[in-house]
């Protein structure tokens, strides 16, 4: 049971490492419908200066979320979820999620946090999460 | 050239609401999405354990709906552009040549959908702009907000998305 009465500003949640894989991405556009050419097709990437296919932007949203509802268990609900795409990352190159707890408001149940992916290279999202944790 | 875009040029989109339908979010879609991503949360994947939880069948991870590219099956193939995207879904003539890359989502979540809702959306153009940058040149700005709406016609999330139009380096 997450308690709000046990979060503090400045803890940060346990990281998330992902391992995007070339079939990955392909699952992933397929069930979003997404034809996007730089998710598939490396050669096509290339030509508009990337160094491989790119993990989608929506992915990075998503691989965030996994992280705050895989922290929430059935103690709360997510409430908001913004990220900005800022850096690339690409298949085969492991990802890192991370989340620290910006504002605690016991009167709300609500609990804020800075999030973000990153590879060994570059931070690829920021964004802000808050959350509501139930009684 | 994104140069040649004229944000003035597009004014009359600016505040323009397009609505359509989902349709019905089945469980197979949901479980699909979660495996796309590799996330196992058991909220996306047992019926069980989601109504132990007090939901009416398994949740739809969150920010599927704002995911989805294109609602529709999208014209034939030799209708795409040459980077695979479909020119229609652009609020926007954009020229042939230019790069597009997703800039990020503001999602609040009203609540969680479930497996078999119908979902309809209220999408609008709030924004056309552009900056200059360092690295790119001049870049152009389309933003959006799409209001999703449930079974009962409640308002189940809001997103305010940005996508970035550029050209090639």
């Amino acid at each position: 049971m997450t308690s709000i009465d046990e979060v503090e500003v400045g803890d940060e949640l346990p990281e998330l490492v992902k391992d995007p894989t070339i079939p990955q991405l392909f699952r992933y556009s397929a069930i979003t419908w997404n034809p996007h050419r730089i998710h598939y097709d490396a050669e096509y990437a290339e030509t508009e200066g990337h160094p491989n296919i790119l993990v989608q932007a929506h992915l990075h949203g998503a691989v965030i979320q996994e992280l705050m509802m895989d922290w929430l268990g059935g103690d709360g609900r997510l409430r908001e979820l913004s990220w900005s795409n800022v850096g690339r990352a690409t298949p085969d190159r492991e990802l890192h999620v991370g989340a620290e707890v910006t504002a605690v408001d016991p009167e709300t149940r609500t609990v804020e946090f800075d999030a973000w992916t990153r590879t060994s290279e570059t931070t690829c999202a920021e964004g802000t999460v808050a959350v509501e944790l139930f009684e | 050239m994104t140069s040649e875009i004229d944000p003035s040029a597009h004014e009359d989109r600016i505040g323009r609401t397009e609505t359509y339908d989902i349709g019905r979010v089945t469980g197979l879609m949901a479980r699909r999405y979660a495996r796309a991503v590799e996330d196992d949360n058991p909220l996306f994947h047992d019926q069980e354990y989601a109504r132990e939880q007090g939901y009416d069948d398994i949740v739809v991870p969150p920010n599927f709906l704002s995911a989805i590219i294109d609602h529709t099956e999208g014209p034939p193939s030799d209708q795409l552009r040459e980077d695979g995207l479909d020119p229609s879904r652009f609020p926007i003539e954009l020229p042939p040549e230019a790069i597009l890359m997703g800039g990020g989502q503001d999602l609040t979540i009203h609540r969680y959908v479930t497996a078999g809702e119908s979902i309809s959306v209220e999408e609008t153009v709030t924004g056309v702009y552009q900056r200059e940058s360092e690295r790119m040149g001049t870049l152009t700005f389309i933003e959006q907000t799409a209001e999703y709406y449930g079974d009962e016609d409640d308002h189940v999330l809001s997103c305010d998305k940005t996508m970035i139009v550029g050209d090639r380096q």
